[in-house]
């Protein structure tokens, strides 16, 4: 039976309605990284205890994605008739920029706007399972983070 | 005893772009004859060799095209710096007297569309590709785009860079792209990641660069020697911002193309105002404009004014990328690094034609660029 999975569960608490990204924070020089790491990539340490990151930021920067990503490995709708640009940005949660797609409309994304962690399915696996993956949601002016 | 002094005796380069039935060794045999009749001299002179390519094999295989001498020959791999670090291995044998006379070669032959990555080989989780983030144009796209921001650069500059490019291209018989595309038809050409369009990116290609080096005393008779005065590797620091990073640091650092520059020119005994012509990686627009600050022929922000007054022209005050660029040569991986100095050499030596920078240059700066955040610059003096 298809079932529904995360596309890989290292990176997140999902499920649940508060679901966090997970990232490691170096307990030698407490920068944090998106996944976590095995080692410090700012000083080298070996320790690094694992973090929930904020789920709201701001977009540092973006593109948009115009043509279809190869798949596999991509996971989402690749076909001429499916994929649409979509954009992809990193967001700065405080801690750490990471990276990932931008939900909605990509040609109104701008440096500054605010955005939420989100968890949509992204696509099918070759087994027919849906794969959630995590992405961005513009946070509505006026709305409640 | 005191270091040698090293210089380029002679270059030679098989023509970029797309060449059915020609492998990339071929085209690497086809240079590094030309270098070597460039420097008068014959491949059993040869001492010392160094070269490299990243999709058409082991360059020590030359060898069996070139003659079987005996020569230590290394293989370098080291992505975009391939080149970069096989001239500066070379440049090291020679100054500490090693050897006496060294061949330098990169060539490539790459697939047509962009370069894909295997997310094990980079140390990357396999969701990174899978969530569609693992591709370079989206790298190129958001470090412009804040760039940008952060500098008031114009979408106008970026066509600017890329009619610059074709129209060098034009005059170069060895570049691929030799027609001008207008600024019109290059921002409404395909939007690859935004703000980028299809013109504003370089593409995989074939070519083959291959320099003879030597020890000043050892030049041989009649050539026509410029000084390589030094060459420098530099990878990333904590808090660069580099292609196929799931995340980045909430403190930002200097590019590795700065520490290169800055050594180059160091070791050089150089300073950047002395720089007549420069030679930078130019992946896309964009990535010409910020290694212009990066490199430190300009200020952040300043390339805006620059470019839209024609001083990077090959007759402007600051000329970049006479050649006509990657933008122009497409990127053959291993061979575009030497693609740059071959293009310094001769605007130094004043054979460059209708490209030819005035005035006479004495002094040329190169700069590549590449996965996963690494640089290598040289300075070379007539």
């Amino acid at each position: 039976m298809p079932d529904t999975r995360f596309i890989d569960p290292s990176i997140a608490t999902w499920p649940g309605e508060a679901a966090r990204l997970l990232g490691g924070r170096c307990d030698g020089c407490a920068v944090v990284t998106f996944p976590a790491p095995k080692g410090c990539p700012a000083c080298g340490g070996g320790d690094v205890s694992q973090v929930e990151l904020d789920p709201v930021g701001t977009v540092w920067t973006y593109t948009v994605q115009g043509f279809p990503p190869p798949a596999p490995p991509y996971l989402g709708p690749a076909s001429p008739d499916t994929f649409r640009p979509f954009a992809v940005a990193y967001v700065d949660l405080g801690s750490v920029l990471v990276e990932g797609p931008v939900l909605g409309d990509p040609s109104s994304v701008r440096i500054d706007d605010p955005v939420r962690v989100v968890f949509p399915v992204l696509g099918q696996d070759q087994d027919g399972n849906d794969v959630v993956a995590f992405a961005f949601e513009p946070i509505e002016e006026g709305s409640h983070a | 005893m005191p270091e040698s002094e090293v210089v380029i005796v002679g270059v030679g380069i098989h023509p970029f772009g797309r060449h059915e039935g020609l492998s990339g060794l071929e085209q690497g045999a086809i240079a590094a004859q030309a270098a070597l009749a460039d420097a008068g001299c014959a491949w059993p002179d040869i001492d010392v060799a160094y070269g490299g390519s990243v999709a058409s094999g082991a360059a020590d295989s030359l060898v069996s095209i070139l003659g079987l001498t005996g020569v230590p020959f290394v293989n370098v791999a080291n992505g975009c710096a391939t080149g970069g670090s096989s001239l500066m291995a070379a440049f090291d044998a020679l100054r500490s007297r090693q050897c006496d006379l060294g061949l330098v070669v990169g060539f490539d032959k790459h697939p047509r569309g962009a370069f894909n990555a295997d997310p094990a080989l980079l140390g990357l989780p396999d969701w990174y590709a899978e969530a569609g983030m693992m591709l370079t144009t989206q790298f190129f796209g958001m470090k412009l785009r804040r760039y940008m921001h952060d500098f008031g650069i114009t979408e106008d500059a970026l066509a600017r860079v890329a009619a610059k490019a074709f129209r060098n291209g034009e005059r170069n018989p060895n570049a691929w792209r030799r027609k001008p595309i207008t600024e019109e038809e290059i921002r409404n050409s395909f939007v690859i990641a935004d703000p980028l369009t299809q013109y504003m990116f370089c593409a995989p290609a074939e070519g083959a660069v291959a320099l003879v080096v030597a020890r000043a005393e050892s030049a041989p008779a009649g050539s026509r020697p410029v000084t390589l005065r030094s060459a420098v590797l530099a990878s990333r620091r904590h808090g660069t911002f580099e292609v196929f990073s799931p995340s980045l640091s909430s403190t930002r650092a200097p590019s590795p193309s700065v520490f290169a520059a800055q050594g180059a020119l160091e070791m050089a005994g150089v300073s950047v105002s002395e720089i007549d012509v420069a030679q930078i990686q130019d992946t896309e627009s964009g990535a010409e404009i910020m290694h212009m600050a990066e490199t430190g022929l300009c200020a952040d922000g300043d390339q805006e004014a620059l470019i839209m007054s024609g001083a990077t022209e090959v007759d402007g005050s600051l000329p970049v990328n006479t050649d006509g660029g990657c933008l122009a040569n497409g990127e053959p991986i291993g061979a575009s690094g030497l693609r740059q100095i071959h293009e310094n050499v001769v605007q130094l030596r004043g054979d460059a034609g209708e490209r030819q920078v005035p005035g006479e240059p004495r002094v040329a700066l190169s700069h590549v660029y590449g996965a996963p955040g690494i640089s290598a610059c040289t300075v070379i003096t007539a």
